[in-house]
């Protein structure tokens, strides 16, 4: 480019700009395939756990399902951590719409509440193992979905972006 | 710089894309920007030292486990450098339009 961009040129270099920060915000999908895969197995041993220790073992149980969410939220939160799941970015909060945070916490929620309730449900359900087989659904909906809802997330929140922190939306 | 000033450096369009890129992350590893840009690790080590070198961008070197890392981030400075840019190159663009405008005016 010369000193003095001609309009054509100043054209192009703001859509690259636009275009280079969708390209950061698409990012946010990218993580290792064994983090779905570590969570599933997670979720599915905390479902199938009261099965065969009985009730007693939901307080340990959950205080190590609690763990791993933790672990992963500050593994996420460093630069060390991030690189150990495959992100190779930490896209700036203020490129997510408010959209993009209620789809998450919503996903969050059902995941959670989910688990909760069908650890904390009293034994004598006439299915046996039904747990187990909960387990095994969840498990493997989120080892088959989890990169697949990444996607998803994606795909409804990126039409939100922009506004305010977007330098790159103006009158071209 | 004035609000309206064209950066000379952001006027380079892989140092603007590097830029543009790191705008919209807190932080970002050298391979991902390397294969983000279509640069080779040698030509992004050059752009990244000039960035560096004008305080636009900030490297960061360590290790996962035995492999080394390096990641980099936007400053502020080149946060604000960006920005300026941008509305420099909106700036280039209105006045077009306008000239355009005129010129049909005329016609």
């Amino acid at each position: 480019m010369t000193e003095r961009p001609t309009a054509a040129e100043a054209a192009r270099a703001l859509q690259d700009v636009d275009e280079r920060r969708d390209q950061a915000f698409s990012s946010t999908q990218r993580e290792a395939r064994w983090v779905s895969v570590v969570f599933g197995i997670v979720i599915f041993l905390f479902l199938a756990i009261p099965d065969f220790l009985g009730q007693e073992a939901v307080s340990w149980s959950s205080w190590a399902f609690i763990a791993t969410f933790i672990t992963y939220g500050i593994l996420q939160r460093t630069r060390r951590g991030a690189s150990v799941l495959g992100r190779p970015t930490s896209v700036r909060k203020q490129e997510f719409s408010r959209q993009y945070f209620r789809n998450v916490l919503l996903v969050l929620l059902v995941l959670v509440l989910t688990v909760a309730l069908a650890a904390l449900v009293p034994d004598g359900l006439t299915v046996p193992y039904w747990r187990t087989g909960l387990g095994v659904v969840l498990g493997g909906t989120l080892i088959y979905f989890g990169p697949r809802s990444r996607d998803w997330l994606f795909t409804k929140t990126k039409s939100g972006r922009g506004g305010p922190g977007s330098v790159a939306h103006g009158s071209h | 710089m004035a609000p309206t000033e064209l950066d000379p450096v952001l006027l380079d369009p892989t140092r603007l894309s590097i830029v543009s890129l790191l705008a919209g992350v807190e932080w970002a590893e050298f391979a991902w920007v390397r294969e983000s840009v279509g640069a080779s690790a040698s030509a992004l080590s050059k752009q990244v030292t000039t960035l560096g070198n004008h305080g636009y961008v900030e490297v960061e070197k360590g290790y996962v486990g035995k492999r080394p890392r390096t990641w980099l981030n936007l400053s502020q400075a080149g946060r604000a450098a960006l920005e300026s840019h941008v509305v420099a190159l909106q700036g280039i663009l209105e006045t077009s339009r306008q000239a355009a405008e005129a010129r049909q005016d005329n016609a």
